[in-house]
């Protein structure tokens, strides 16, 4: 059998065994082990540490594509926030962010409920920024961009009477798919010294840690793992914790894949095939 | 009048202006100025916004005239014609919270971007089957990374000693090493390229083609 031919064959039996792996522990989670990083600690700290009537900005940088990797810790952070006496307003730099920030705080809600947070008094859906020239405009003067919340509400008499440009900024949060974080960098951090925390895809790890090694970020969460051990540490288990034994079993599997494809590379050599 | 407005020396003279006295009024605080710059960002975030409505005109025009000329497959462009119209229309007649405009989100849009992002998986594991075969010592250290990054990626990986420690080690000093290589290189093309424009030799962000500015 040509090895064109055992990678046609293998191919849909790859498909199949991907889905049951991923699917089965899903449904049934094994409950492998999880050790929280050392970022995710100090990402918690930096919540825990903001003194009473802070005031947060939490960036929604996402889209459809990058909710499933990231809504462990979106929803595990905002659950927090809640539980914690800050005000928190919600912005999203992506077109359909809001509506993540709807969906998080609905998730959210028996926490909202339990800690009796008032919409207006301790959280605002402030909206969409149309780029990065609207994080510089709030940042410089808040209510020249913003008038109104999400729902086309004044924002007059809210918690945001009191918050003028970025020096009332206490924190900011970001969760991002495409860099949403940077913006905050540049107009909040370096203008004000607004510490800044950043969650981001798997794939975004080596950049945050570029930023927290120079200072810009105090800590960051990666992809699955990282919204898993949020949750652990934070005492909002969800869909992290679940996804993370998928996660493994399915990075089991790759590497098997892997030793599986260069025995199949070596058998073909050996038998002067190759 | 107008062909002074559509000249390209009027065009390259006022990003100039504007993007000069946005970066000075950045390091210097001038008195009456820094309003001035916050005035500017607003109007930048308000053109922002136009972008939306243009991607719409844009995608009308690219799928209609697909439509129009029967191209090939050209029923996928009527399918996504006929859901952009519902959906705009829900959105803007009955509000982006109505439950109509949701149920569009919730059962097109959400399913749809997860299961593009999804089907990766699938490919991803093929590949691990397929692509990584040690066929040379360059394939070799791709293969190994290739494992190393999946054991030190995946949650309980934290929990095999040793690991974590190599693991760290590799993020922290390699790949964060050749990240900032990256940014660094990326921030002083981005310098180059805003001086360029500023300076009227990069027009293409001005809406000049080449074409157009050789006959001028």
């Amino acid at each position: 059998m040509s090895e064109e031919r055992i990678n046609t064959v293998a191919r849909p039996i790859i498909y199949l065994a991907t889905f049951l792996l991923i699917g089965i522990p899903l449904i049934y989670p094994v409950g492998l082990p999880i050790k929280v990083s050392q970022s995710t600690i100090d990402f918690y700290n930096q919540i825990e540490s903001m003194p009473e009537g802070s005031v947060v900005i939490m960036n929604f940088n996402v889209e459809t594509f990058g909710w499933d990797e990231l809504e462990s810790q979106l929803v595990s952070i905002t659950k927090h926030l809640i539980s914690r006496p800050v005000k928190v307003i919600y912005v999203s730099d992506m077109a359909l962010g809001p509506a993540f920030i709807e969906k998080t705080l609905k998730m959210a809600s028996p926490q909202i409920e339990k800690h009796n947070k008032e919409y207006g008094q301790d959280y605002v859906i402030a909206g969409y920024l149309a780029g990065e020239s609207a994080v510089a405009a709030i940042a410089s003067d808040f209510h020249k961009l913003i008038s109104v919340d999400y729902y086309g509400h004044s924002i007059e008499g809210t918690f945001l009477d009191d918050v003028k440009d970025g020096s009332d900024i206490d924190l900011v949060i970001s969760v991002d798919c495409f860099g949403g974080t940077s913006p905050y960098i540049r107009h909040f951090y370096l203008s004000f010294g607004t510490p800044i925390l950043t969650g981001t895809l798997g794939g975004g790890v080596p950049s945050a840690i570029n930023n927290v090694q120079v200072g810009q970020i105090k800590s960051y969460l990666g992809g699955i793992p990282g919204g898993a051990e949020f949750e652990y540490l934070s005492g909002f288990p969800g869909v992290g914790i679940t996804s993370s034994d998928a996660m493994t079993i399915v990075h089991l599997m790759g590497i098997a894949l892997i030793i599986l494809g260069n025995i199949v590379l070596l058998s073909r050599k050996i038998g002067g095939r190759v | 009048m107008m062909s002074f407005i559509k000249s390209k020396g009027f065009s390259v003279a006022l990003v100039f202006l504007t993007s000069s006295f946005m970066i000075l009024t950045y390091f210097i605080d001038v008195p009456g100025a820094t309003q001035i710059s916050s005035d500017l960002m607003v109007w930048a975030s308000l053109i922002m916004a136009f972008s939306m409505p243009l991607g719409i005109v844009n995608m009308i025009s690219r799928y209609g005239n697909k439509v129009y000329t029967k191209k090939r497959n050209y029923g996928f462009s009527i399918m996504l014609l006929v859901l952009l119209a519902m959906t705009l229309a829900s959105g803007i007649i009955l509000g982006d919270t109505s439950s109509i405009y949701t149920f569009f989100m919730e059962s097109f849009v959400w399913p749809l971007g997860a299961t593009m992002y999804s089907i990766l998986a699938f490919y991803m594991m093929s590949a691990n089957f397929v692509a990584m075969r040690m066929r040379n010592w360059k394939a070799i250290l791709l293969v190994l990374a290739g494992i190393f990054v999946l054991l030190t990626t995946m949650p309980a990986g934290s929990s095999i000693p040793g690991l974590t420690v190599i693991g760290d080690w590799l993020k922290n000093i390699h790949s964060v090493s050749v990240t900032r290589g990256v940014v660094i290189g990326t921030a002083i093309s981005t310098i180059a390229l805003g001086v360029r424009t500023m300076l009227g030799f990069e027009t293409s962000a001005l809406g000049i083609s080449r074409g157009r500015e050789s006959k001028e």
